[in-house]
């Protein structure tokens, strides 16, 4: 399993003591509810809820089951978070081919300019 | 809970199973991560391996100077050597082990979840590892940088160190564009950081709440940010006259060799409190949680370090004061040069004062740190003494300088970037470092540092140049240069007490828990190592330790001070 | 009861580092190096001297000072088992004003001896005295040649003064840049293509000083070494005379061999021996024609040595840059151990060997050859 989805069980679990989730009321097995309960991963985002001041009660320690009322938008982690990126590593060689062309000819510089143009489209276009 | 795994090139869903995306891979994850955290590790590995890189050309260094007339090395390698040895130690582990600690850490401490431009980060580090790449791949091709590391010209104009030969070789083009492609990972990351640092901290964190090693940070982006382009048009300059047949640099066409060292100095001197201050900060740090004491004089070491940054640009040329400037001038530098000195004595009275009347836990972190207090203190007077102008006359460009540079570079910076991964390691890995062996580790380089770099300030007031790759029995100089050779391999062991530490403490060390050290800054209010995501909550803070608040509400700091 | 720092074993390991440690110290004593900056013989270098007097003076006090309040508080605040909390000091304004005031009236005690002294050793500081002698100094790869133009002589390596008189160095350079610095006379100046840089300097007793190269210059920075030699006004009198005058002839049928000899191979480089050199001498003209593509190498300019002047080579005391003491005495050319006593024949027999990248790339001379060489160049008195 990689560390993210490691993470976000771990998150669901402590956050879980805290605040028990209830799944949406349908008909799927209780394992495919256990399942997708996972994919509300609770973070919570600053200046959503006044509330959070309170959040000294909170911790990612396990804590007693209280139930404090929160006025925080649960919000699944792979959302906040920046997403893995191949262009920033394109870029990289393609300025470093560029640079290179400097000297070895202006082949070389040409491609690299090519790649670096191409790099920066890919980068632009790229979902954050 | 559902079962999760599966195998290596799977992973669950919630609809089902599917194969790994590249990024999930074990090597996918590293190459396209956009999180500060490995890209901080990234560059913290990069920098430590040519930290060894460089160690070992300054040991080639001091076993060809261990005697007079030194066979080791002949003179053209040895000049490669020793360019090569400034150029990796200055630009392939200093900046980027100071980069990495800023990356992997500023966001914790101010809050954030990650750095403002995430993939911008990434890019930095590519860059830096490319170029670092490229400038040693020019020993395969026996043509490394031979000119020193500011390359000066016309020397860096001409060839392989000659003036007399016909075909230009590449040794200077390595170095040129080397140094373009690490300058460009620079401005990235500076870039980067400083919009981190001005857009994303956590509420309640003024600029006037934020820990020291982040303002650190914040100065020495600036500091990048204006001193960069001074180099890269230098290189510019001088890639041209190589190449395309301009006379920048060369005089019997109307150019001028100075001009090559007024820009390069103008890079060059805030280039050095570039590779300082991230250290000031990590020390800033390390010395309050092992006193168990705030910082003493926080506002006063913030603000000596932005006016340090503002006065680095006023005071280049007092690397040029061997060079002929008319006397005005030369007061001028010496004026600037003084006036630099105030801040940064400013800055070791409120560390001395942090730890007075404190609670002193000698853990190997803290033994680092006030080693850098007591050698940085050194670097800094024989640095004063460099500024008295007739007395320049004399030791400029002789190893009285080499014995400067390296009490500040490595007593100084080096000592601090041990510090600081003796005091972060635990929150990288949950691991603890071996203290023992970081004890001992400790003394040899302490002691090694001393032996090693003493007897330069001799060595340059008996008159020994720098940059000579060997010199003669009967100068006097055979015995100082024997010590210096000594002292070299004892650094060296305790470098590789230190490889040896890591190694075997990512293996055994003891599991660290979130705070091992009972620190003050948000950092440690994390797991080690974090989540992903940082922090559960972004944490509002009402004090300049929000941590230490937090786990001592009854004496918290916004309780007795106002800041 | 206050605990003792350290165990029994611990505290005799501290004592014996200190020791070691503080035994560095001690390699400041012992014999002084003859191009000590200490040793000065001059009164630029003493104007300079009295800086590194007042800068030890004040870097001593001062890092007694802080490093012993560093160790004090390592020592004194240490944690121990009872130590509390201390109290959570944040800072003090009186004490900030004081340690920013005190360190700004010493830095500017320091710079107001710093700005006396440049003005002092300046180059618009050199006395007026009518006996000024003027060299110009000109940095080669990887050698040095002075060339005295009121007397219109040329050598290299040996700058011969008279004592007790101002000397006044023009600086020129035609290829890299070099430093001029003799440790026991002055402090360094530049030698900067395209700038003319002077620097002046007194010698207050008759004796020899030697001087370095002290910027990189490439290859062979290491062996440019030079010295200056004073002597009394008489000898450096007659000295000007002998050097003055034209070739010696060569004594014998060795040395005309030898003359031959140099005239094919050695002229090229080395220029055309005994004469006059006012008749093509310039040495701050540019020998590069540019550093762009096509560099023109100045074997076939005369104005443009690459290597020195043999005039009077007999007469001097360095060969190549310091690189080797000109044995004179010990060069018979008859002498069947020349190989071993001779140095100008080591040099002449393997030149890379000695002094590996400089220009002289000569093919391999014979013995004979080498013999013949010798009677005639030390013979050039």
């Amino acid at each position: 399993m990689s560390q993210e989805q490691k993470d976000r069980v771990e998150l669901q679990q402590s956050v879980d003591s805290v605040n028990p989730v209830t799944p949406p009321p349908d008909s799927t097995s209780s394992e495919t509810q256990a399942v997708q309960s996972e994919e509300t991963a609770v973070l919570e985002e600053p200046g959503q809820g006044q509330e959070s001041v309170l959040s000294e009660e909170q911790s990612e320690r396990p804590r007693t089951k209280k139930r404090v009322r929160r006025r925080t938008k649960l919000v699944n982690v792979e959302e906040i978070l920046p997403h893995p990126s191949l262009w920033p590593l394109a870029l990289a060689v393609s300025v470093a081919i560029a640079m290179f062309g400097i000297i070895a000819g202006p082949i070389v510089c040409g491609i690299g300019v090519l790649l670096i143009i191409v790099s920066i489209v890919f980068w632009s276009v790229e979902r954050r | 809970m559902a079962t999760r795994t599966i195998g290596e090139n799977v992973t669950t869903t919630t609809t089902g199973v599917r194969r790994k995306t590249f990024s999930e891979t074990y090597v996918g994850e590293w190459i396209t991560t956009t999180d500060h955290k490995m890209i901080g590790l990234m560059y913290l590995i990069t920098g430590f391996f040519f930290f060894v890189v460089g160690g070992m050309e300054a040991l080639l260094i001091r076993t060809q100077l261990a005697e007079p007339n030194g066979k080791v090395l002949s003179p053209d390698v040895y000049n490669q050597i020793f360019t090569m040895h400034g150029t990796t130690m200055i630009f392939l582990f200093v900046i980027p082990v100071l980069s990495g600690f800023g990356n992997y850490i500023v966001p914790l401490m101010i809050g954030a979840r990650d750095m403002a431009y995430p993939r911008m980060n990434a890019f930095g580090f590519w860059m830096l590892l490319f170029g670092g790449i490229f400038m040693q791949s020019s020993f395969i091709f026996n043509q490394a940088p031979n000119g020193g590391w500011f390359m000066y010209a016309p020397l860096s104009e001409i060839t392989a160190g000659h003036a007399y030969l016909a075909t230009p070789h590449m040794n200077a083009d390595f170095w040129l564009l080397g140094t373009t492609l690490l300058g460009i990972s620079s401005i990235s990351g500076s870039l980067n950081f400083v919009v981190t640092i001005f857009r994303l901290r956590a509420p309640g964190m003024s600029i006037n709440r934020m820990p020291l090693f982040t303002w650190m940070i914040l100065v020495m982006s600036f500091l990048l940010l204006f001193a960069l382009p001074s180099l890269t048009v230098a290189s510019g300059l001088l890639l041209l006259d190589r190449h395309v047949g301009t006379h920048f640099f060369d005089t019997a066409v109307g150019g001028d060799p100075l001009l090559w060292q007024h820009l390069f100095w103008s890079f060059g001197h805030p280039e050095v409190y570039i590779l300082i201050l991230p250290a000031f900060g990590m020390i800033s740090e390390i010395l309050p949680v092992f006193s168990r004491k705030p910082i003493f004089g926080y506002t006063f070491i913030a603000w000596s370090g932005v006016a340090i940054g503002f006065l680095s640009f006023t005071v280049w040329a007092h690397h040029m004061f061997a060079v002929g400037l008319p006397s005005v001038a030369q007061a001028f530098f010496a004026t600037s040069t003084t006036l630099i000195a105030i801040p940064t004595a400013v800055k070791i009275f409120n560390w001395l004062a942090t730890i007075w009347k404190g609670k002193i836990r000698f853990t190997v972190a803290m033994l680092f740190a006030l080693g850098f207090i007591a050698m940085f203190l050194i670097g800094g007077l024989n640095g004063a003494a460099l500024a008295v102008v007739p007395f320049d006359y004399q030791v400029t460009d002789s190893y009285f300088v080499v014995a400067h540079i390296h009490y500040v570079l490595f007593g100084g910076t080096a000592m601090a970037v041990f510090a600081g991964l003796y005091y972060w390691f635990p929150k990288f890995t949950g691991k603890l470092m071996n203290e023992k062996i970081g004890k001992w580790q400790f003394w040899f380089i302490f002691i090694g540092l001393n032996v090693t770099f003493f007897p330069m300030h001799i060595l340059g007031i008996f008159g020994m140049p720098r940059r000579v790759y060997t010199y003669p029995g009967n100068m006097g100089w055979n015995e100082l240069n024997l010590m210096a050779s000594i002292g070299a391999f004892v650094l060296g062991i305790g470098v590789l007490l230190f490889l040896f530490n890591i190694v075997n403490s990512l293996k055994n060390g003891e599991a660290a828990g979130d705070d091992p050290w009972d620190a003050y800054t948000l950092e440690w209010d994390t797991s080690s190592p974090p989540k992903k995501y940082n922090f559960l909550e972004i944490p509002v803070v009402r004090s300049r330790r929000p941590f230490y608040d937090k786990k001592y509400p009854e004496i918290a700091d916004w309780k007795s001070v106002i800041h | 009861m206050r605990m003792p720092v350290f165990s029994r074993t611990k505290r005799w390991l501290a004592l014996l580092g200190c020791v070691l440690l503080s035994s560095i110290l001690l390699s400041a004593c012992g014999d002084e190096a003859s191009t000590s900056i200490l040793n000065t013989a001059g009164p630029v270098a003493a104007d300079e001297k009295v800086l590194f007097y007042v800068v030890v003076v004040l870097a001593a006090v001062i890092f007694l000072g802080v490093e012993g309040w560093l160790v004090y508080s390592i020592f004194r605040f240490r944690e121990r088992p009872n130590t509390p909390n201390p109290y959570q000091n944040h800072g003090n304004l009186f004490l900030e004003a004081l340690w920013t005031g005190i360190p700004t009236v010493v830095l500017f005690i320091l710079l107001f001896f710093t700005i006396r002294g440049l003005l002092q050793v300046a180059p618009e500081a050199q006395p007026k005295d009518a006996n000024t002698v003027t060299v110009e100094a000109v940095g080669h790869q990887w050698w040095w040649e002075f060339y005295y133009p009121k007397y219109n002589i040329t050598t290299a390596d040996t700058l011969v003064i008279p004592a007790h008189t101002t000397i006044h160095v023009d600086l020129f350079s035609n290829n890299v840049i070099h430093s001029f610095w003799v440790p026991n006379l002055t402090g360094k100046t530049d030698l900067i293509p395209g700038h003319d840089n002077t620097k002046w300097f007194i010698a207050d007793k008759n004796g020899t000083y030697t001087g370095l190269c002290a910027e990189f210059c490439g290859t062979q920075h290491g062996n440019m070494r030079f010295e200056v030699k004073a002597v009394n006004t008489d000898s450096f009198q007659s000295w000007i005379s002998t050097q003055q005058q034209t070739a010696a002839a060569p004594g014998n049928s060795l040395a005309q061999q030898g003359q031959a000899i140099f005239k094919n191979q050695c002229s090229t480089c080395h220029g055309i021996v005994g004469v006059d050199v006012t008749q093509f001498y310039n040495p701050q003209q540019f020998c590069n024609d540019s550093l762009g593509a096509g560099h023109n190498y100045p074997t076939t300019d005369v104005h443009c040595l690459i290597g020195p002047n043999l005039t009077h080579f007999g007469s001097r005391d360095l060969i190549a840059g310091g690189v080797l003491t000109n044995n004179s005495q010990a060069c018979n050319p008859t002498d069947p151990n020349i190989m071993k006593d001779c140095h100008l024949a080591q040099w002449l027999n393997d030149p890379q060997g000695i002094k590996p990248g400089n220009d002289m790339n000569i093919g391999q001379l014979t013995t004979d050859q080498i013999r013949q060489l010798v009677a005639y160049l030390e013979g050039l008195k």
